[in-house]
């Protein structure tokens, strides 16, 4: 049997609507602040006309121009996460690093903006680097060549759980000595035509709202559907030994990954297998549900989305969910696809670090029925120990993770 | 950089630096692109680039540019019989 190892985080990066880790990012969750906005006017206009979009911080040397935005966003998140882990300057150390992405649909841009050449504009060829851009791997892939890591390189696809499954198996790769060092995360950027009219088609979107920031209104009664959203985020985690023996800071320790799949329906969410990722990612931490402080929920702000969440929260969690702050980012940052999970496990870490409970933003009519509290008068001081991180996928993938302070044994 | 003052040139060293695996210090005409970190790949998307930013079409027989003055004098051959 090998010997395991704890996992923990060293540093974080991320790239949102509402600014970067390092930088504004958490100030503006905790503010509720949404970057919900209009999107620009696009020829012809997609059906959906607004989204969390990006409009600043996304690296802008020409290398980085070069690739699909996805990749852009990866990039530049991967940077900031190595650069607060102290990794950007060494290169020596960061050879081993392996990278382990999760991205939903990869870079559609890419691909996106080749049948509009092909279809629309009917020209007679695309570019010849089409097809390496538009790839899934294509934003670790880069990430891997950009900054030296030769480390195991995996992407993982299941949809909006995609980085938290991600971070999940890094942890578990780092726990059973594969690796010592990862760079594990997600990225994300699917505001094309295409894929806004194939989310419009779902009817799962919300309308807009006066004022268009106020459109993503998760756990409120009045919540009408998800707002898209663009943006990346990536964590370092290590082996407590690794991180130890070279002086690293360390934000917190990873202690439960749980994973399941619901295999009821493509869409629809189900409480049970939700249950189960709950469950185990809490038997992995050897944790009760009453160790958890503050659970970043997956909230889009559906409502059945929300319902079938906050029914498993009350199947595992029982009496103590009164007592337990239940949030939702993602009126702020918008749905994140397959980088939701890496940037709300982003935002959970750094208000463990901070003390602060990130408010559920938008929630102007508290729905009294989810039995949640779900933080809507703002952003609450706390001491926070153990604090969770939901992702409920479409395709049924439900991914868990567990974070807390370094206990010192 | 002298090389690379005219309006043309400028915009040609836009496209050219996208390709580059690192940022290109002494460029010169007689830059191969081997040279510069050009491979097969970059190569042909470079010239598609270029063809597509100036709306021009190379030869597709012929010698392949082996420099950066081949390519810069094709385009400027192409931009004159436009």
């Amino acid at each position: 049997m090998p010997e395991m190892h704890r996992v923990v985080v060293t540093g974080f990066g991320a790239i949102t609507a509402v600014g970067t880790w390092p930088g504004t990012l958490f100030e503006q969750v905790c503010a509720g602040h949404s970057g919900i906005r209009p999107l620009e006017h696009q020829c012809p206009m997609p059906p959906i006309t607004m989204a969390a979009v990006i409009e600043s911080g996304i690296d802008n040397d020409p290398k980085t121009a070069a690739h699909d935005r996805a990749t852009q966003l990866a990039l530049t998140a991967a940077r900031l996460a190595l650069a607060e882990a102290g990794l950007l300057d060494d290169a020596a150390l960061r050879t081993e690093i392996g990278v382990y992405v999760g991205t939903g649909a990869g870079p559609s841009n890419t691909m996106d903006q080749s049948y509009r050449r092909l279809y629309a504009e009917q020209r007679d060829r695309v570019a010849p680097m089409t097809l390496p851009r538009s790839i899934h791997n294509a934003p670790a892939s880069e990430v891997a060549i950009r900054f030296g890591l030769h480390g195991t390189n995996n992407t993982y696809s299941i949809a909006c759980a995609s980085s938290a499954a991600a971070i999940g198996e890094a942890m578990r790769a780092i726990r059973h000595g594969y690796s010592r060092r990862i760079l594990a995360g997600g990225t994300e950027s699917l505001l094309t035509f295409g894929v806004l009219h194939a989310w419009h088609a779902l009817r799962a979107h919300a309308a807009p709202a006066e004022p268009i920031s106020a459109s993503c209104r998760p756990f409120s009664a009045d919540r009408d559907g998800l707002v898209m959203g663009e943006g990346s985020g990536f964590l370092i985690l290590e082996s407590l030994e690794s991180a130890k023996a070279r002086g690293a800071p360390i934000w917190a320790e990873l202690v439960g990954y749980g994973a399941s799949c619901d295999a009821t329906h493509i869409t629809h969410p189900d409480a049970a297998g939700q249950i189960v990722a709950i469950k185990m990612a809490l038997s992995e931490a050897g944790l009760n549900p009453f160790d958890i402080d503050y659970v970043n929920a997956h909230g889009t702000g559906t409502p059945a989305g929300d319902a079938v969440e906050a029914a498993s929260l009350s199947a595992v969690f029982g009496s103590h969910l009164a007592k337990l702050p239940v949030s939702s980012t993602k009126a702020v940052h918008g749905h994140l696809m397959g980088a939701g999970g890496a940037v709300e496990l982003i935002l959970s870490l750094a208000a463990l670090n901070q003390g602060v409970i990130p408010p559920t933003a938008n929630c102007r009519v508290p729905d009294l029925a989810l039995g949640l509290d779900m933080v809507p008068e703002g952003a609450r001081s706390a001491h926070l120990n153990t604090v969770m991180s939901s992702s409920f996928a479409f395709g049924g993938s439900n991914a868990v993770l567990i974070a807390q302070r370094l206990k010192v044994n | 950089m002298v090389y690379f003052m005219s309006d043309i040139e400028a915009q040609l060293y836009q496209l050219l630096i996208k390709e580059l695996p690192t940022a290109p210090e002494g460029l010169t005409r007689e830059s191969t692109l081997e040279s510069i970190g050009m491979d097969s790949l970059s190569t042909i998307e470079f010239m598609f680039q270029i063809e597509d930013h100036f709306g021009i079409r190379f030869d597709q027989t012929g010698t392949p540019p082996k420099t950066l003055g081949d390519v810069f004098d094709e385009v400027h051959a192409k931009l004159e019989h436009a």
